[in-house]
């Protein structure tokens, strides 16, 4: 039996090839995706800056919502008291403690926002001077890798104010991100609010681990050994939330999509062979035999392309890792961990899907029955099952029920949800096929195929009588064209969305964009500048509504935004924005009713730096539906940030450009209405990725399962195109049937896979931008159809040719299969 | 003497409703053991189809059919395919072999698949007798269409099953390769005891036969023994005329 599944698979290298390549790509994909959900699980960073302190506490970076579900990363950086400092000083077994002070510093002509710090946490990198001495007042050492030399006098902008500095040493260090070290005092002045971390040294002859269990710290800090460090240092891997869906959206997607494309060409090759099993079921073989050559043709190839995708997994897992830390989505010091757990998983994964997909195939061949052996007329039952009909139907509904109910969801949500609307449906295609093809075949559509002589008659012939082969390439177009343009307008749908929440909440002519901050006196002169109205800072921030526990916006928290200035659009229900200074608030009306709150009540808010303050509602004003804010006063929410002062200031104004051309601030950039939504990062930075990464694999897989299934339908119809030339037709006319029976396949693909991906789209645009139009450019579609196009026509064309390139006498008598 | 094969008010009905073909209507018969029997009749007379359900190949719509003393009746696939496999050998009008093997490999496919070892030495005798005993490690794509048949009477010799069953074997064979094959399959008769039953429309053929049933729109209507070329060409020219008269 063994035997005769390996001569059948060298002579049936091509039926084979489309499921080496689909396995190895996906189990190397499942490889990276496991890749991801380590990285996620285990987060290490291994600090640079503060690589010398075996032991590093810090503010706790995540926030834990007191019911207790899971934690999200805190926006904002945390200060440590200078208090601790001195009690960790004072800790038995503790050698030297070096706190460390860290604010944005730009240094002048230069566009990148770098770290700022006192001389003494130098020694945490360490920091290794090559040339001149430690800082005194107005003097800073600089890492080599910055520039200045020597003795040079140079700017730095810290706070919105330039600082005159001499560069009075160089040092070097292993590090990624360059710093600009202060004298301590001068630190001190620039940074008050006091440190973020504190490097603690153990006394010789203890160890971190057990100097970490005798340190009391206080609530909502936290020490660190080991490559756990690297939160101190970073921000964003704090939690690993955002990875862990990553790999498992991805992953679960990865392993569906191989079992379609694996389960259609396994399907395609039986049917194709269905009399030389039968012959095989004649010749004495019983159906178990018949299944278990099927099942270990197939295993065999798949276990081949399973240690191909295991060897690339590394390559895989690097690619993908490296274009998530190249675009910002996680720092690029996060460790990209992929030991032996990811690819032991995606083995098994990998071979659990495939030993079920080909199990089904291997069903269906073995109760193929001798006497289709002596069949003629290779043609198959046209009644679909009544438990396949039933089948079919469920997920069809099914995509229709995801569909609609996900017009009624938040965005973040819908977003979530929707995706899958798109894989529904495809499934519902592939299990209702040849009913689907028959039913294409409407009048109107035969008509205009007949039109092109007999070729046309006979295509609309062949689609309807081998609606079952043809459902083998139909499958793949569909679901390709469902993933890649649901995942790409969805995106884009979003995005837009996301932007204009964003920006049409605001008045704004005139956005001025400062990365180190505008200080009070700074906004001031952008105020009184001839020609503005109105001038408002703006700060934008995270939190969470603590008194009154407000559950609904928990591991997703609330955006806050500080204003000071008549820039905001949404209505005001009650109360006035003019009222919005000191410790105070303005509400959504439906969060405010949910909480049962009103104008005057006092809320408890926890900030971004999880700072506990009280404020008083003043307001109660709309937002967006879906992306609602919280209104704070600039100066309020500003003093919880990590750069403590607001990073944008609006201005409106009769004029603009008048305005744009006269206003002037160090290391600012002024621009019209449209820089406000220009820099806004969405948030959306970890879906867009599997977005986008999805519909890569979706083209890829479309390319290798279509060009294989059309090779391998047009080649076995060898025999009928003999018959047609003997009786006949010309080359040129069986290609023309061909083109024709091909290009219908092709646009029912297109037609249904946009159906199905509008499935998924335009319940999110409703749910995200209210009506059921999404945006993107239309060129999206016009360019996948260009693809699509691309894959049949030239593979027909060439097999084509390859199969009518004997005389048409030997075709007809060659054997079958 | 018992039965091999024996069929017992075997119908085989085609299709429903008004579209319905009666391929067989009611055949009872039984081919004894050790004969060698030749089914002939007019084209559409149903051969082909008596020879099927007689090998467990179709099932018939009402009737019996018994194997070496067992009903078919009610066997399961895997249990008919193993009837078939230990005692039934078939050779097809077309499309015999498996394109990916070897003849030497087709030859003793029945035997692998049933997991018995085969007996070298006779299976080369029986590749010699039918003539190809230089292409044995060919492939059927190398053969001509005479040569594949070859080899599948070869397959069928090889096994030395108690029944086989041939449809049109001598079809695609020149003459002397055609007498070959007929020795030979007489030879396994008399000899070895097997029981062959060959549907065959050449006069000639039949003669190498025991006895010769004619059938006639799926029944069988006259039987010979010691059959002649001459003897069974007429009774088949009066049959055709027959068959045109009746409804």
């Amino acid at each position: 039996m063994i035997r005769l599944a390996f001569s059948s698979l060298r002579h049936r290298a091509a039926a084979f090839l489309a499921i080496l390549v689909a396995v190895t790509l996906g189990s190397a994909l499942l490889c990276a995706a496991g890749g991801l959900l380590e990285t996620g699980l285990r987060l290490n960073a291994p600090p640079q800056r503060l690589a010398a302190a075996p032991i590093v506490v810090t503010g706790d970076p995540a926030y834990h919502p007191p019911n207790g579900s899971g934690s999200v990363a805190f926006p904002e950086r945390q200060r440590v008291d200078a208090a601790l400092v001195t009690k960790l000083a004072g800790t038995a077994g503790v050698a030297q403690v070096i706190p460390d002070r860290s604010f944005p510093a730009m240094v002048a002509g230069s566009k990148d926002v770098i770290g700022g710090h006192g001389w003494g946490s130098a020694a945490l990198a360490p920091y290794q001077l090559i040339a001149g001495h430690a800082p005194t007042s107005g003097e800073v050492v600089v890492d080599a890798k910055l520039g200045p030399q020597l003795g040079d006098r140079i700017s730095v902008i810290v706070n919105g104010a330039p600082q005159a500095v001499t560069v009075a040493g160089v040092a070097a260090a292993k590090v990624d991100l360059p710093s600009v070290f202060f004298a301590d005092a001068d630190a001190a002045r620039l940074a008050p609010r006091g440190f973020d971390t504190v490097g603690v040294f153990p006394a010789p002859g203890v160890s971190p681990r057990e100097l970490v269990r005798r340190l009391e710290l206080p609530d909502g800090v936290a020490a660190y050994i080991g490559d756990d460090r690297g939160v101190a240092e970073y921000t964003g891997i704090a939690t690993s939330l955002p990875l862990i869906i990553m790999s498992g959206v991805f992953g679960g997607m990865v392993a569906v999509v191989m079992a379609l494309v694996v389960s259609a060409t396994i399907g395609l090759s039986v049917r194709q062979r269905r009399r030389e099993l039968a012959l095989l079921r004649a010749s004495g073989a019983t159906p178990r035999q018949v299944r278990r050559m099927v099942v270990t043709e197939t295993m065999a190839v798949g276990v081949i392309g399973l240690a191909l995708g295991l060897l690339s997994g590394r390559v895989a897992g690097d690619w993908i890792f490296g274009m998530l830390t190249g675009n910002g989505i996680v720092p690029s010091q996060l460790r990209f961990d992929q030991g032996p757990l990811p690819f032991a998983g995606a083995a098994l994964l990998t071979f659990v899907v495939l030993r079920t997909t080909v199990s089904f195939a291997a069903g269906r061949a073995a109760r193929i029955r001798p006497i289709q052996a002596l069949a003629e007329a290779a043609v198959p039952a046209g009644v679909m099952g009544r438990t396949r009909l039933i089948v079919g139907a469920v997920f069809a509904i099914g995509t229709g029920c995801i569909a609609v109910s996900t017009m009624f969801m938040s965005p973040v949500n819908a977003a979530a949800i929707g995706g899958p609307a798109g894989l529904t449906g495809s499934i519902a295609v592939a299990i209702l096929g040849p009913l689907v093809i028959r039913s294409a075949l409407v009048p109107r559509v035969t008509a205009l195929l007949e039109k092109r002589g007999p070729s046309g008659f006979l295509a609309v012939i062949n689609l309807r009588v081998r609606a079952a082969q043809f459902t083998a390439i139909l499958v793949p177009i569909t679901l390709a064209s469902a993933i890649a343009l649901g995942n790409i307008y969805a995106q884009t749908t979003q995005q837009k969305a996301a932007v204009e929440a964003y920006t049409d909440n605001l008045f704004a002519d005139v956005v001025v964009t400062s990365p180190a901050g505008v200080t009070p006196g700074q906004f001031e002169e952008l105020r009184s500048l001839p020609g503005v109205t109105a001038a408002s800072e703006l700060v934008r921030s995270k939190g969470w509504i603590e008194e009154p526990y407000d559950a609904s916006h928990t591991s997703d928290p609330w955006p806050l935004l500080g204003l000071s200035g008549p820039v905001y659009k949404g209505k005001v229900r009650e109360g006035s924005l003019d009222d919005l200074t000191g410790s105070t608030v303005a509400l959504p009306p439906d969060a405010a009713r949910k909480l049962k709150v009103g104008v005057g009540s006092e809320l408890g808010l926890r900030l971004g730096d999880n700072a506990l303050v009280k404020v008083k509602v003043v307001a109660l004003a709309e937002g967006p539906d879906g992306y609602e804010s919280l209104l704070l006063p600039s100066a309020l929410l500003a003093a919880h940030t990590t750069t403590g002062l607001p990073a944008q200031v609006l201005l409106r104004a009769e004029h603009p450009d008048q305005v744009i051309a006269a206003a002037e601030l160090p290391g600012a950039t002024v621009g019209g209405r449209d820089v406000l939504g220009a820099g806004y990062d969405a948030g959306l930075g970890i879906d867009a990725w599997i977005g986008y990464l999805l519909a890569g694999i979706a083209i890829a897989y479309t390319a290798i399962a279509s060009i294989n299934t059309i090779a391998v339908a047009v080649l076995d119809r060898r025999r009928e195109f003999g018959l047609q030339r003997l009786t006949g037709s010309t080359r040129r006319q069986v290609k023309a049937m061909l083109y024709l029976e091909h290009l219908v396949i092709a646009a029912l693909g297109l037609v249904l896979g946009v159906l199905a991906a509008a499935c998924a789209v335009l319940p999110i645009a409703v749910a995200t931008r209210g009506w059921p139009i999404p945006s993107g450019s239309p060129w999206v579609l016009l360019g996948w159809i260009a693809v699509v196009l691309l894959l049949v026509l030239p593979t027909t064309a060439v097999t084509a040719r390859l199969a009518m390139r004997p005389q048409p006498m030997d075709a007809l008598s060659s054997p079958i299969g | 003497m018992n039965a091999a094969v024996q069929l017992t008010e075997v119908r085989k009905v085609y299709g429903t409703g008004p579209g319905s073909v009666t391929a067989l209507d009611g055949v009872t018969y039984g081919f004894a053991e050790g004969t060698f029997t030749a089914v002939m009749g007019p084209s559409g007379s149903g051969k082909s189809t008596l020879l099927h359900c007689a090998a467990g190949l179709d099932a018939p719509t009402s009737g019996d059919v018994h194997l070496v003393g067992r009903s078919l009746r009610g066997l399961n696939e895997t249990a008919l395919t193993e009837l078939r496999r230990d005692h039934v050998a078939f050779v097809f009008q077309s499309f015999n072999l498996m394109p990916t093997l070897t003849v030497r490999q087709n030859v003793v496919l029945p035997l692998t698949l049933a997991g018995k070892s085969p007996d070298r030495a006779w299976v080369s005798e029986v590749i010699q007798r039918v003539g190809l005993g230089d292409r044995i490690r060919h492939r059927p794509s190398e053969l001509s269409g005479g040569q594949q048949q070859r080899v599948a009477i070869a397959r069928a010799l090889a096994a030395r099953t108690a029944i086989t069953f041939a449809d049109e074997p001598t079809g695609a064979l020149d003459t002397v390769t055609a007498l070959e094959v007929l020795s030979l399959l007489r030879d396994q008769s008399r000899a070895q005891g097997q029981t062959i039953v060959m549907v065959t429309h050449d006069p000639v053929a039949a003669s190498y036969a025991d006895r010769v049933v004619f059938l006639v729109d799926g029944r069988i209507v006259s039987e010979t023994t010691r059959p002649t070329a001459e003897s069974v060409a007429a009774q088949l020219a009066q049959l055709s005329s027959r068959s045109k008269v009746s409804p």
